[in-house]
């Protein structure tokens, strides 16, 4: 039986924490040496709420290898079916995306130079989509506390001033059975908070996996929600489905 | 009873001061509760059709009224390192303040381009400092997309325009305090300027309240002296003066006790409420002026204080009661208004007179009966310089009453042919005098910029259908026809200019998509790549409403009230099932609020003149002495309205409301001669003869009243914001015709029907 890692290192890094100067860090590193699938396959749904009350809802099929290749297939609304959006990120230049425009049958390369723009017009900005690098930030371990009936640390993640974050802070709830952050809340550049993501954790193929997340901008009073259904993880996705032509046939 | 009451203000007038004076202060310190709102925009009507639909596009699109401010300096290009550093930084202030929503400037407006199939949406300012090479290419694509190009540099290149949006629960005067410190340590940014709806709100309470005050200040010490040298007796100024000091005091302080105790907005001071004052001075000047000088007059026959003042009392007590009484009716009638405001203002001016009465009628003579009188004294010896003019007058006008009837009745008539060229102002920047900084601020931006108000049209159909971002764009054509216009936006701007950049830049695709597909297509394209808040302010979630926004340059109120009624004539044609549009922004929330406002005051005039009418009738017993009551008003209001039209005083919302209330001041004089014409031939006085004395009696204290009143309030006339400046003219005007037309049109109409009236 595969026992994920987070299991069997805890109990080593709860006793190491008197003794280690930076509980903050180890935390921050297990999250990040938490076990990931290779590749995800789901049904995602989108739903925005705006201030007044109002919401939109769209639905995509996305198929995801790694934290650099990901393709979408809008489905709903029946205005977006067959819009198609291809992202692959590279270290060591500009991200690459591309949308498929079936009324024009025209495909569209996108540059966005700001990573704290929104991804599909979303509350979450392609920062937060991305996972955080674990030397770009400081960590502060702030504390303890129960929250839902799990224990959970109060991390505090600081943005070194090179990676220029829309953030000054990221204050997160992280659960100490499974080091996922359950909670967090991103502060801006002011240092007022800004956004609150809450997720529903659940566990497919022994993964612990957001099932749902909801992303409210304080702020704004704005928020977006996104579940996740039909997931499949780990099914071998090849690297040539992340080309611009499986953008213009739907799966 | 009249005469138990009078005794006892005589026989106890130590206690009846002592019961004055606390009952007085003790209201008075009501004013320590005074609730000032300096939003103007919460005591405006929330039921007329733009406001409502103002508040609906600023409940889904927020504050559509951004508060304007330039940075630059004249001569000198803002597109230099240094220059576009100060934009940026200022918007960053500007942006980590609480009252702001957000800023459009330089610093944070997105560019579209299109380069060999790519889409890019990138910030026109990526950082704080950038090199030449960027300056250049900035400056190039602003040249090029000129609406943007427009909004945010001047055309000369040496301003840049920074836009602040505020939240939608922000002050005003928060707003603009913040501003201000932000732009005081001067040539960071050379000399910027700022303007816009916000900046007229939040400065415009403290600026006239602060008005207010000051010249108050100037026109009671003028009045105080024209009264201390007619008067005669500086014992007599001294019993005046605190009954109107006391008077104003608790009529403020009843103003702040009612906001404390009732927590309704009713009663929060507002901008209207700083004429009060004003008002309540003239009145209870008059109520205290007649009671003084038939008090000397009646020393100077029975050379005894305490008869003195009873014999005063005796004769004055009704016309008093009935004057307070006709002047607070109409007061009361305010509580119709369509201004919240004016409800409370009603009810306050309605207590403020009947305070001003009780004080004239316990304090003033048990003040009288107690002091200690030099009878040898001028005023209490001999009739004054003004009473022998009255006296004069008196003569000429009995001798020729037909003469003096035609004339008088002759120059109402030609004041009648002004009030049709009454022009309407109601925009209030033009409320300020072209010298005043605030006024020169905002033209400075209008001529440098695209304009500093904003329509704003509420479009409602499915937005992603190209017939209907069509009929926006031709909203948007016909708006752009208007002079006044400088630039309008909207979403159908956005599909247009997405459309040519996903046609690879050409420039014949800057049109409407012919299919609904297309355009779903080009916004969720945006989506991936934009903010979804850059389309927050056009159009709502669902795509079923959207915001057409047009910025225009100040203008006259008539001007503006032309476009507004063309604009929805053509609005009016071009409604559809599939396309509703409804009009709203300040320039036709002007017309709407203006039309209510001045079609109250009229009826507000015209039920005082009721009153007037049915009070007089029933006081004194025939409808003919309510008929004639009303004339010298009558008179007077046409007289205000036609030189208002003679003299091209444009009626505003201010000056319509003040003639208004003005006018209730006016007819106390008409009451006073009536009574006392009545009470001469109740006690004998032949037909023939009880005009003159009649004009004798009531003539001087009209007459010093008006002078000390008229005088005082030419104070008024050198204030830098024009409806004060007309607000003295009014008051002037109101006073003077008012008496005039009691002394001439009144007194011989009264006098060629003296056979037939009843005492």
């Amino acid at each position: 039986m595969k026992i994920p890692a987070p299991r069997l290192i805890l109990p080593l890094l709860l006793l190491s924490f008197p003794l280690s100067a930076q509980p903050g860090y180890e935390i921050a590193k297990m999250m990040d040496e938490r076990e990931q699938p290779d590749d995800m396959v789901s049904d995602m749904t989108m739903i925005l709420t705006s201030r007044t009350g109002a919401t939109r809802t769209l639905t995509v099929h996305s198929v995801r290898k790694g934290d650099d290749k990901q393709i979408i297939w809008f489905l709903a609304p029946a205005d977006d079916r067959g819009v198609a959006f291809l992202k692959i990120e590279y270290e060591d230049r500009e991200d690459e995306m591309r949308m498929w425009l079936p009324s024009f049958k025209r495909m569209r390369r996108i540059a966005s130079s700001k990573k704290g723009e929104s991804f599909m017009g979303s509350d979450l900005s392609y920062e937060d989509m991305t996972l955080r690098a674990l030397d770009e930030y400081t960590y502060e371990l702030l504390g303890e506390e129960a929250l839902d009936g799990d224990q959970v640390w109060i991390l505090e993640s600081t943005p070194k001033p090179e990676l220029r974050s829309s953030y000054s802070r990221i204050v997160s709830r992280v659960r100490q059975s499974d080091f996922m952050p359950v909670r967090e809340e991103y502060y801006d550049r002011v240092g007022n908070l800004l956004k609150v993501r809450t997720m529903d954790v659940g566990v497919v193929k022994e993964y612990s996996i957001p099932v749902r997340m909801l992303m409210q901008n304080v702020q704004k009073e704005h928020s977006t929600e996104l579940i996740f259904d039909n997931m499949e993880l780990d099914t071998g996705v090849k690297d040539d489905l992340f080309h611009e032509r499986n953008l213009r046939r739907l799966p | 009873m009249k005469q138990q009451f009078i005794q006892w203000t005589i026989r106890r007038p130590k206690l009846s001061i002592g019961l004055a004076v606390v009952l007085s202060l003790t209201l008075a310190s009501g004013i320590w509760f005074l609730h000032i709102e300096d939003d103007i925009m919460k005591m405006l009507p929330e039921d007329i059709p733009s406001r409502i639909v103002w508040d609906e596009i600023e409940e889904q699109f927020g504050s559509t009224e951004p508060l304007l401010v330039s940075v630059g300096r004249e001569g000198q290009s803002i597109f230099t390192p240094k220059g576009l550093a100060t934009v940026w930084d200022l918007t960053r202030t500007l942006e980590d303040h609480p009252a702001v929503d957000e800023v459009r400037s330089l610093a944070t407006m997105n560019r579209i381009d299109s380069d060999e199939g790519f889409l890019e949406v990138s910030d026109l300012m990526p950082k704080r400092d950038i090199n030449p090479e960027e300056i250049a290419d900035l400056r190039d694509y602003l040249a090029r997309n000129t609406d943007l190009g427009g909004m945010l540099v001047s055309k000369d290149e040496f301003f840049a325009m920074l836009a602040v949006v505020p939240t939608l629960d922000a002050s005003d005067k928060e707003l603009v305090q913040a501003v201000a410190e932000m732009t005081s340590d001067g040539p960071k940014g050379g000399n910027g300027h700022t303007g816009g709806l916000p900046f007229v709100r939040g400065t415009l309470v403290k600026l006239v309240l602060w008005e207010i005050i000051t010249l108050m200040c100037i026109a009671v010490p003028i009045l105080v002296f024209i009264l201390l040298i007619n008067l005669r007796s500086p014992r007599g100024l001294r019993m005046v003066l605190p009954v109107i000091g006391l008077s104003v005091g608790t009529m403020l302080g009843f103003f702040g006790w009612m906001s404390k105790l009732t927590g309704s907005d009713l009663f929060n001071f507002t901008l209207i409420n700083g004429s009060m004052g004003v008002i309540l001075l003239t009145i209870a000047t008059a109520d205290s002026v007649h009671i003084m000088t038939r008090f000397f007059r009646e020393v100077r026959q029975r050379r005894d204080v305490k008869a003195s003042v009873a014999a005063t009392m005796d004769v004055l007590m009704l016309p008093v009661f009935l004057t307070s009484v006709t002047t607070m009716a109409g007061f009361i009638s305010l509580v119709s208004a369509p201004l919240r405001a004016m409800i409370g203002y009603g009810i306050t001016v309605s207590f403020g007179i009947a305070w001003a009465w009780y004080l004239s009628v316990t304090f003033l003579p048990s003040l009288m009966s107690i002091s200690k009188w030099d009878l040898e004294g001028r005023a209490l010896r001999s009739a004054g310089t003004f009473e022998r003019i009255i006296h004069r007058i008196g003569q000429y006008v009995l001798r020729k009453p037909r003469t003096v009837l035609l004339t008088g009745g002759l120059i109402v008539l030609v004041a009648c042919i002004g009030i049709f060229m009454v022009r309407v102002e109601v925009n209030v920047i033009n409320f300020f005098k072209p010298t005043a900084p605030i006024r020169q601020s905002m033209e400075f931006l209008d001529s440098h910029f695209y304009g500093t108000l904003n329509f704003a049209f509420k479009v409602e159909g499915d937005l992603k259908e190209p017939d209907v971002l069509l009929g926006m764009q031709q909203v948007q054509r016909q708006l752009e026809r208007e002079p006044t216009v400088g630039n309008t936006a909207s979403l159908a701007n956005i599909i247009a200019k997405l459309h040519r950049v996903v046609m690879d830049d050409s420039a014949q695709y800057e049109v409407i998509p012919d299919s609904r597909d297309k355009v779903a297509n080009l916004l969720t394209l945006y989506s991936m790549s934009g903010d979804p808040d850059d389309f927050s302010s056009l159009v709502d979630y669902d795509y079923r409403m959207g915001l057409v926004s047009a910025t225009v340059k100040m203008s006259a109120t008539e001007e503006l009230i032309a476009m507004v009624d063309r604009i929805h004539d053509y609005v009016d044609t071009h409604q559809s099932p599939a396309l509703s549009i409804s009009l709203s922004g300040f320039p036709v929330f002007m017309r709407d609020f203006m039309n209510v406002l001045i079609k109250s005051s009229l009826l507000s005039i015209g039920l005082s003149l009721i009153l007037v009418i049915i009070l007089a009738g029933i006081f004194f017993k025939s409808i003919r002495w309510g008929l004639l009551a009303v004339i010298p008003l009558a008179s007077a209001i046409a007289l205000n309205f036609g030189l208002m039209g003679w003299l091209g005083i444009e009626l505003s919302h201010v000056t319509a409301l003040f003639t208004a209330i003005i006018i209730g001041v006016g007819v106390d004089f008409a009451v006073h001669f009536i009574a006392q014409y009545r009470n001469f031939l109740k006690s004998g006085t032949s037909r023939d003869e009880v005009s003159q004395i009649a004009i004798d009696d009531v003539g001087y204290p009209i007459l010093l009243n008006v002078a000390a009143v008229s005088v005082g309030f030419t104070a008024l006339l050198f204030s830098e914001f024009i409806p004060m400046v007309y607000m003295g003219g009014l008051v002037i005007i109101s006073m003077v015709s008012c008496a005039v037309g009691t002394l001439t049109l009144l007194a011989t109409l009264v006098h060629l029907l003296r056979h037939k009236v009843t005492a």
